[in-house]
């Protein structure tokens, strides 16, 4: 098979995602449990103001916001994978998940909850996470500059991880401690139009940037001095990437609470499909993350009457998945 | 031509000098070898060519310009590098792995042409991988990855390949297939610098042979010229008998 062989079936694989994607997307606009429990039929979208207004202002953002967060995620995801030389890391690395949660749990409990404060909070802390890990990082005097920031991140995860547990103590175990519980279960129920906006511009601009500057970041899985060797600045080009996958994860933190496994394991399943080179990776994280997400999130919001917690659905698909590629042989760059 | 002209170098924090007093002048075409005991800053001197490094005093041309003032793009299409051991951890495919290496000619957006494809064929051919070309790099043999790691700097297509221990933790066989590389690169013009422990290595392939002992150059010239019993045994404090076979030095040293 010649170069251009591959190139056209990895290529074909993307469209058929992208496909798949558009499917997904509309399914689920009209997937719900109004009028009934299945998929709303067109005519209704036509004849009951009440489905329209439903699809209009409660599915389409939701529907929305699950393929941003999804998309984000999985594109930090790979991107931290390969900066990192790691298979195993997400963008919850650094410190940035854990410092997102004890930023909303602070929120909770000394800002009465205030919707704002909690996703100022959750954003402010996971950036924070980043800046602390690489200042620590720098005053490691072991191991070459990755391994001082698996290490600085290793400790800032555990630091605010304490704080979080800080936080729980001493929050109102009446309304307080639900609150931070539920919010570290992660979900979409709240989503509004207005989230959505909010989200677009810092996800659509971060997946804009990892897309322009995807071909180099191949380079940035190579030693330092090789990707040097090759026209890179390794150390500037890294921040910048991990500034925009920590933002955009960021935001979809701030949104949504914790979503965990998404940023692990979508970039593992397109490895399968089409290779670790990040001009296709990527692009195929950002689809298949947009629908792994998407599905998760119709299953949280149909399966029950009531609401399944988006994270628990992540984590409970995220890991069987992993198993099986774990037991198939299939997580590559491991072993 | 290369020129090194009273190169001084110390890592940050640590006033003990790396390399002292380094003056060389590397002719474009030539095989040298940097040979020395572990320590002796033969990495270092490498990195310093390849401007990752910057030195404390003194200066380095490339082709008549300061290699520390080139731009990142301009500066790898002249200076190409390969490391002991490049991971491969995300595992790409050979091809997708020697591509890497057009990088300094791709354009925005870094979309390949048929000059990029020409080049990382070429490459795969002189390394003879072409059949491995879509072989993951972590399935192959160490030997094999050091060549890929080779082609992918060939495909850089750079006027100055440096070279980490391209021959250590390889088989006598893949040794041959490495040094065998470096003569055809010589026979294009490529001007090579690569480190090395073992003498006899260098002594195959290099035109120039330069002895460095705690970051001084001890000596420095043909193989003939450097690789002598009295030289290599002050440089390492053991005893070296020094044969010659087909007019060339080789070392053995005493138990």
């Amino acid at each position: 098979m010649t170069s251009s062989d591959t190139r056209r079936i990895r290529s074909r694989r993307i469209l058929i995602l992208a496909g798949l994607a558009a499917v997904v997307l509309g399914i689920s606009v009209l997937l719900g449990r109004y009028p009934g429990p299945s998929l709303t039929p067109l005519s209704a979208i036509e004849n009951d103001a009440l489905a329209r207004d439903l699809i209009i202002h409660i599915r389409i953002p939701r529907v929305a916001a699950a393929f941003l967060l999804g998309a984000a995620l999985s594109a930090a995801g790979a991107v931290f994978q390969t900066v990192f030389r790691n298979p195993l890391v997400d963008a919850g690395f650094l410190g940035v998940s854990q410092g997102a949660a004890f930023g909303a749990s602070i929120a909770i409990v000394f800002a009465s909850g205030n919707a704002w404060a909690i996703q100022g909070g959750a954003a402010l802390f996971a950036f924070l996470g980043l800046g602390l890990s690489y200042a620590l990082a720098s005053r490691i005097r072991a191991g070459d500059d990755i391994l001082r920031l698996v290490l600085a991140g290793i400790v800032v995860g555990a630091f605010y991880a304490a704080g979080t547990g800080i936080m729980k103590y001493v929050a109102d175990p009446q309304k307080q401690l639900p609150d931070i519980t539920y919010w570290m279960l992660g979900g979409l129920w709240g989503i509004t139009g207005r989230d959505v906006l909010e989200m677009l511009p810092v996800t659509l601009l971060g997946l804009a940037y990892m897309m322009a500057v995807r071909w180099r970041l191949n380079l940035l899985a190579m030693k330092d001095e090789t990707a040097f060797s090759m026209g890179a600045s390794p150390g500037k080009e890294r921040l910048a990437v991990l500034i925009v996958a920590v933002a955009v994860t960021a935001i979809g933190v701030a949104k949504a609470g914790q979503i965990a496994w998404v940023g692990l394991i979508v970039p593992h399943i397109c490895r399968r499909f089409v290779g670790s080179e990040m001009r296709v990776l990527l692009p195929a994280s950002i689809l298949l993350g947009g629908i792994f997400v998407l599905v998760c999130d119709d299953l949280a919001r149909t399966f029950l009457s009531g609401e399944i917690p988006l994270g628990i659905l992540t984590s409970l698909l995220g890991t069987a998945l992993f198993l099986a590629l774990l037991l198939k042989r299939n997580i590559r760059g491991i072993g | 031509m290369i020129r090194l002209r009273g190169i001084w170098f110390s890592y940050n924090g640590k006033s003990d000098s790396v390399l002292c007093d380094v003056n060389l002048v590397l002719p474009p075409g030539t095989v040298s070898a940097l040979v020395g005991p572990n320590g002796s800053g033969k990495t270092t001197l490498l990195h310093l060519l390849l401007g990752w490094l910057k030195p404390k005093e003194g200066e380095i041309r490339i082709s008549d310009r300061p290699i520390a003032l080139l731009p990142g793009r301009e500066r790898s299409r002249l200076v190409g590098h390969v490391a002991p051991d490049e991971p491969a951890v995300l595992d790409l495919e050979v091809r997708e792995y020697v591509s890497l290496g057009r990088t300094p000619h791709l354009g925005w957006f870094g979309k390949a042409q048929g000059d990029d494809d020409r080049a990382v064929q070429e490459a795969l051919s002189v390394v003879d991988l072409l059949a491995k070309s879509a072989k993951p790099v972590r399935t192959l043999s160490t030997g094999e990855r050091q060549l890929a790691s080779i082609a992918r700097a060939l495909a850089q297509d750079p006027d100055l390949l440096l070279l980490d221990e391209p021959t250590s933790h390889l088989d006598l066989a893949n040794t041959r297939r490495v040094l065998q590389v470096m003569r055809v690169l010589r026979e294009k013009g490529k001007t090579i610098v690569l480190t090395t422990h073992d003498p006899n290595t260098a002594s195959t392939l290099a035109d120039t042979i330069i002895l460095l002992k705690r970051g001084r150059v001890a000596a420095s010239g043909t193989p003939a010229e450097v690789i002598t019993g009295e030289l290599l045994g002050a440089v390492y404090g053991v005893e070296i008998d020094v044969r010659t076979i087909d007019g060339r030095p080789f070392v053995l040293a005493r138990i």
